[in-house]
């Protein structure tokens, strides 16, 4: 079925095009989701909520641009809504540790790791870290744009960044060193 | 970090099974808040006949007790009937006169003043003791049989009768009601 017509037949509420929609992009939200959340609990939430978004929403789809880009976007929109919910509860775990992670920020290129684990990593940075990253590193939004969505300071950001990246990476680090002595 | 940055972006795992009934729920759920669903019209008309229901209860006994208000009344009325045989009473020198009493015609009557003027025949002791009056005979000859009770739209106030004792030409005579046309 073309994606013209599966759209049309969504709309329309049929339930096997609804349900040929979800086996199409599931796996992808699925992933997002899991991405933005801190736990599988919460991406599993987040992801109904993105795809009731993208069912009752249907009709605004513009066919200008990909339809994949229209739903990543969606899902993505979901779970930073979701942030934004929670944004006063979190900001107790933006505590500037950068001390901390200051001489971490090396790359190292011969990490080893299943996505299962670069996902615990992810899952376990700071909500404000973690969005950050996700939005910079992996969607590609510039710092000023995620400064209006997340409604934060550019320099706020860019420093969020900077963080979340050191966190990953000592993250990572502790995880191939927890490895090696068991490969030996 | 760059090949970690492309390698979450391409992650795309398998959903947990049983989450497409989920979103299915909650979209059924959404819509059929927004949307007409027989159920949702089931449950208004379900609501509605209760409600009527409950209000026709509620009407018939507000009747109810509107009856009960109105019958009330009526038992006052009957126990101030004495009241019209007291007028009559006060009235009572129209006996003298047939064609005056024959117009006096009482509002209501009761079968209680047939019972007290049946044991004693005042006519006889109006001769005896009037020698010089008139005979005449008292119009009390017909007395109603059924008591027509009417019910008022207003519970009236009826002046407790008076008391007042004729005195007759030699012996006195207390005359308590009469009644008749």
């Amino acid at each position: 079925m073309e994606e013209k017509t599966l759209i049309q037949s969504c709309i329309r509420g049929d339930k096997s095009a609804q349900h040929l929609l979800y086996k199409k992009f599931s796996s992808l939200v699925f992933g997002i989701c899991l991405r933005y959340a801190k736990n599988r609990m919460e991406a599993e939430d987040s992801m109904q909520e993105a795809f009731v978004k993208i069912y009752n929403h249907l009709k605004d789809y513009q066919s200008a641009g990909s339809f994949e880009g229209w739903v990543r976007r969606i899902a993505v929109n979901t779970a930073i809504t979701g942030y934004r919910k929670n944004l006063r509860g979190r900001l107790e775990d933006e505590i500037d540790d950068r001390s901390e992670y200051a001489n971490s920020l090396v790359e190292h290129h011969d990490v080893e790791y299943t996505m299962e684990e670069l996902m615990i990593c992810v899952q376990a940075l700071p909500d404000g870290y973690r969005t950050v990253f996700n939005l910079y590193a992996v969607e590609g939004y510039k710092h000023k744009e995620i400064g209006e969505m997340l409604q934060i300071d550019v320099n706020t950001s860019k420093s969020q960044f900077s963080r979340a990246k050191g966190h990953l990476q000592k993250a990572l680090l502790d995880l191939s060193a927890q490895k090696i002595p068991v490969e030996s | 970090m760059n090949k970690v940055a492309n390698d979450l972006q391409n992650y795309a795992p398998q959903a947990p099974s049983g989450m497409e009934d989920r979103i299915q729920k909650a979209l059924n759920k959404k819509k059929s808040f927004w949307a007409f669903s027989w159920y949702t019209m089931n449950v208004y008309a379900v609501a509605l006949i209760g409600a009527g229901v409950l209000a026709l209860v509620f009407s018939n006994r507000g009747e109810s007790r509107v009856v009960v208000q109105s019958v009330a009344p009526s038992a006052a009325e009957v126990k101030a009937i004495p009241s019209d045989v007291a007028d009559v009473n006060a009235n009572s020198h129209v006996i003298l006169n047939a064609e005056k009493e024959s117009k006096s015609t009482p509002a209501k009557t009761i079968r209680r003043s047939k019972i007290v003027q049946g044991e004693t025949s005042v006519s006889a002791l109006v001769v005896e003791n009037c020698q010089s009056t008139p005979i005449v005979e008292p119009a009390i000859v017909e007395v109603a049989e059924t008591i027509e009770v009417q019910r008022m739209p207003e519970e009236i106030q009826v002046p407790y009768p008076k008391k007042e004792v004729i005195k007759a030409k030699g012996r006195t005579l207390k005359l308590t009601r009469f009644t008749g046309k």
